[in-house]
């Protein structure tokens, strides 16, 4: 079983048994706080980096924010915050 | 909160450039390494600030992001002091008034006494400096033990003292002698005896025997109640089987005329500023003290001076001192006469009420005023009703 398809169970098993995807599975968690603060549980690293525009990587998705003056607040190893104007918040 | 610990610890801004410089963003959150103030720059290199204890941890994680880290700048405490160590003349300074602040830490400037009520603080000061110790003095070089064992043997109103030195500060703590208390044998032998001279009133021997009578007049000193018991015979011959000795106990009330005389002066001497004050300003250290400015123009004039000190405390043990010296004239004033009168009845009827103590009462009383010489005399006769006896004990082997 590859990491798509353990992700995907996970996914599914958490969704039948009533569970919080992120603690089960690890799903990334987004939290947007009016439109001037985001954070972010569960991340897997930042990809791109830019006062309009961040890539945060989730797994399986991908996170855009955009927006103007963004700014990485803090960072550790699980989780981010992302404060600025945010004017959209993308997955791929 | 957080920008006064990153003002103490000081923080570096490092400029971290590379293919993937998120790559180092995303390092620097696994290893826990704390940034803020992210920036992208032109180059697309990114500018954070880091610890300025981190710098070293992130060029380690910037080699494993592939990328090149520089430090463009610093701030907070430590890159403050570090931008001062070429400034030599400050630094001497510095050390020149820390090697000060140390030397003069050594030495007691201020000698300060606490716990005493009666004896004044001037009295065990100057028994302190007699003993070598005051401002000035070497701290570590005084026997406090011995110190203090030399002025309890010096002054023996005081039972405790010690000597606490605390920078450049001594505190004196001492502790007064409770003054011995008079013995008295309760058990002595003792006869009542008149205090004042009267006529006998009522007598009420307790213990002993009355020996005057109602009506009977005494001088002051004559025996009232002996202290001699008497045993009689009881076939009534009157003869003296044996003669105790006790201590008399009684009250002897009698009729006493008291004349009790007091004078005043009906003019006084007061004073008058003759002339504008006259401000005299030194600087004291320890026991040395500079004036400065010029001599007082009243020192060698012959005028009263009034004076007022004002004092400063400054740093460094120093003391900044303020004289202000008026000069005066006396001129006699006149009294009033009424004032005076009132004067003199309240201090002899205090007298009066002093005299017969609480059991007294005043049947009687006239009060004149005489004028004579600038001066009122007054005289009080009161016709009183006291106790007059009072307890005189006997010396050893003596009989009444």
């Amino acid at each position: 079983m590859d990491k798509n398809s353990a992700w995907s169970f996970l996914d599914s098993a958490a969704e039948a048994l009533e569970l919080p995807a992120d603690v089960v599975a690890g799903a990334p968690l987004v939290e947007l706080v009016g439109k001037r603060e985001l954070r972010m549980d569960n991340h897997r690293g930042i990809l791109s980096y830019g006062s309009e525009e961040i890539s945060v990587s989730g797994g399986r998705i991908l996170v855009r924010i955009r927006g103007r003056g963004l700014e990485l607040s803090a960072m550790s190893e699980h989780s981010l915050l992302i404060r600025g104007e945010i004017a959209a918040v993308e997955l791929e | 909160m957080t920008n006064i610990v990153h003002f103490l610890l000081g923080s570096v801004r490092i400029e971290v450039n590379g293919r993937f410089p998120e790559r180092f963003l995303n390092l620097c959150g696994e290893e826990k390494v704390a940034f803020w103030d992210l920036r992208r720059g032109e180059n697309g290199a990114l500018s954070v600030c880091v610890g300025a204890h981190r710098v070293h941890r992130c060029r380690k994680l910037a080699r494993r992001a592939l990328c090149e880290l520089r430090v463009t700048g610093g701030a907070g405490l430590p890159s403050f002091l570090l931008g001062l160590r070429r400034r030599y003349a400050l630094l001497t300074g510095l050390a020149c008034a820390l090697i000060g602040a140390l030397v003069l830490s050594q030495f007691v400037l201020v000698v300060r006494v606490e716990g005493n009520r009666r004896l004044s603080d001037s009295v065990i000061l100057t028994e302190l400096e007699r003993q070598g110790f005051g401002p000035g003095r070497y701290a570590p070089g005084v026997d406090r033990r011995a110190l203090a064992n030399e002025v309890l043997r010096h002054l023996p109103q005081l039972s405790f003292l010690s000597v606490n030195i605390s920078g450049v500060l001594a505190t004196v703590v001492v502790r007064e002698a409770d003054p011995e208390p008079e013995l008295e044998d309760r058990w002595a032998p003792g006869d009542v005896v008149a205090a004042a001279d009267g006529v006998v009133v009522a007598v009420d021997p307790v213990v002993g025997q009355a020996a005057v009578e109602e009506g009977e007049a005494v001088l002051s000193g004559e025996l009232l109640i002996s202290g001699d018991e008497r045993q009689a015979a009881g076939d009534g011959s009157g003869a003296i089987l044996s003669t105790t000795q006790v201590r008399a106990e009684g009250r002897v009330r009698a009729m006493t005329r008291r004349v009790l005389r007091c004078v005043t002066p009906l003019s006084v001497t007061v004073p008058e500023p003759s002339g504008e004050p006259e401000r005299i300003y030194a600087l004291r250290l320890g026991k040395r003290a500079w004036q400065l400015g010029r001599e007082s123009r009243f020192f060698d004039q012959s005028c009263v001076k009034m004076e007022k000190n004002w004092k400063l405390p400054l740093p460094g043990g120093l003391v900044w001192t303020r004289k202000t010296l008026t000069p005066f004239r006396l001129r006699r004033a006149r009294v009033s006469k009424k004032s005076a009168k009132k004067l003199l009845r309240q201090r002899l009827e205090e007298r009066l009420t002093e005299l017969m103590g609480g059991s007294g009462q005043v049947q009687e009383q006239t009060l004149v005023f005489s004028e004579a010489d600038g001066v009122l005399h007054a005289t009080l006769t009161a016709s009183c009703l006291e106790d007059i006896g009072v307890m005189v004990a006997r010396e050893a082997g003596s009989e009444r």
